[in-house]
């Protein structure tokens, strides 16, 4: 069983320049991982708006929970009412659904393969 | 009802903008599924016969008119003729009743530009915009301190109507005294510059509501700076290098502002060699 001792020595044994250059590696790599992130966040975003009878939607969960099937006035992006006749809502609903599946599937998979990258070369790459 | 996309592509010193055109075109059609007409001059025309044959098959219409154009622009480390004179006659020049006018630097890399056709709207415009390194800068924002609010030139969807027709006409009165607008809304030196004319033109439009009257693309345009660099290119991704790091963008269309490193990606993705 190691010793408080033992990993006092064994971490004074790594040279101050050493330390240091981990710890810059560690910011590069963390300030790439934040900024893929956040592309991938953008691109979410991107992909959760639907166009409809002229206007634009933000889909979210919250949308797709309360959607009222009975209504025929629906606020898109830039605030104003679109008006979506009855006949039109199941489609309306289910374009919406699937793209928010297609979307957060997609967010899903990418970020966990994100995650897993460990330097900043696989964070960039292509494959 | 007809749509289409709308480029303008004039040739400077060294950028070839017109195999830019092309090269947009391609996309606009592989991603979007449209076509797209062409605004450029005879040069830039000649040009291309040389280094694309039966280019002109690349766009549903082509105008010809001259550049008259004498401003310079930076373009990273050099000062080079900026021709963009005529993007306020897009109104009279597109042949489609709904027109998506385009940049040549942006990489079409998905089918969001899609969501605008139909829209209730006759004039959406682009406000939104996400630096891929995230710097923070307030040019983007508004066009000078204290000043209205900033939109962009780059992307826009018009339907032709009363609203696009005003709005267009305005933009010219706005071009036409440019001068006299640089002052009172505090614009930088520099050339004249589109985004600044939409700008003022639909905040003069909103009277005392500003801009707000105008709806906009409601998703963010990433871009990068002339500083950075295009490390690599390909179908719907690219690697961009700066001072900050690397990016990598998938997926998302972009704003490329370095046009050298964006010729080069463009040639290589043509199989064209122009220097």
């Amino acid at each position: 069983m190691y010793t408080d001792n033992y990993l006092y020595m064994t971490t004074s044994a790594i040279t101050t320049s050493q330390r240091l250059e981990k710890a810059l590696e560690f910011a590069q790599y963390q300030s790439t991982l934040n900024r893929q992130r956040k592309i991938l966040k953008e691109k979410f975003e991107a992909d959760t708006i639907i166009a409809f009878n002229g206007g634009l939607f933000k889909i979210t969960q919250e949308w797709i929970g309360g959607f009222d099937k009975l209504a025929t006035w629906f606020i898109d992006m830039n605030g104003y009412p679109v008006k979506i006749n009855s006949n039109e809502v199941d489609n309306f609903l289910l374009i919406a659904k699937s793209a928010y599946s297609a979307a957060l599937e997609e967010y899903g998979n990418s970020y966990e393969i994100l995650r897993k990258q460990r330097s900043v070369k696989s964070l960039t790459n292509h494959d | 009802m007809t749509k289409g996309f709308l480029i303008f592509a004039y040739n400077n010193e060294e950028i070839n903008y017109g195999l830019m055109a092309i090269w947009q075109a391609r996309r606009i059609k592989k991603w979007l599924g449209k076509t797209t007409s062409l605004i450029t001059d005879r040069l830039t025309a000649e040009s291309l016969n040389i280094l694309v044959p039966a280019w002109e098959s690349d766009f549903d219409v082509i105008h010809y008119i001259d550049s008259n154009s004498i401003q310079k622009k930076r373009y990273v480390d050099r000062k080079l003729t900026f021709h963009n004179l005529n993007r306020i006659d897009a109104y009279k020049l597109s042949p489609y009743d709904e027109t998506i006018v385009l940049d040549v630097d942006v990489i079409i890399q998905t089918s969001n530009l899609n969501k605008l056709w139909g829209h209730a709207e006759d004039l959406v415009v682009c406000d939104y915009s996400c630096d891929i390194f995230d710097r923070r800068s307030y040019e983007f924002e508004y066009v000078s301190e204290y000043s209205i609010k900033f939109f962009w030139a780059t992307i826009f969807f018009f339907r032709k109507g009363d609203t696009a027709e005003i709005f267009f006409d305005h933009c010219k009165h706005v071009k036409d005294n440019y001068l006299w607008n640089k002052h009172v809304y505090n614009l930088q030196g520099g050339p004249l510059r589109n985004d600044f004319i939409w700008s003022i033109a639909l905040h003069t439009l909103g009277g005392s509501e500003n801009s707000s009257w105008v709806s906009t693309i409601p998703w963010n345009t990433p871009y990068s700076v002339p500083d950075d660099n295009i490390v690599s290119m390909t179908d719907n991704c690219v690697q961009i290098l700066s001072d900050k790091g690397i990016s990598l963008v998938r997926g998302q269309d972009l704003h490329v502002m370095n046009k050298f490193d964006l010729m080069k990606a463009v040639n290589k993705e043509l199989g064209t060699n122009h220097e």
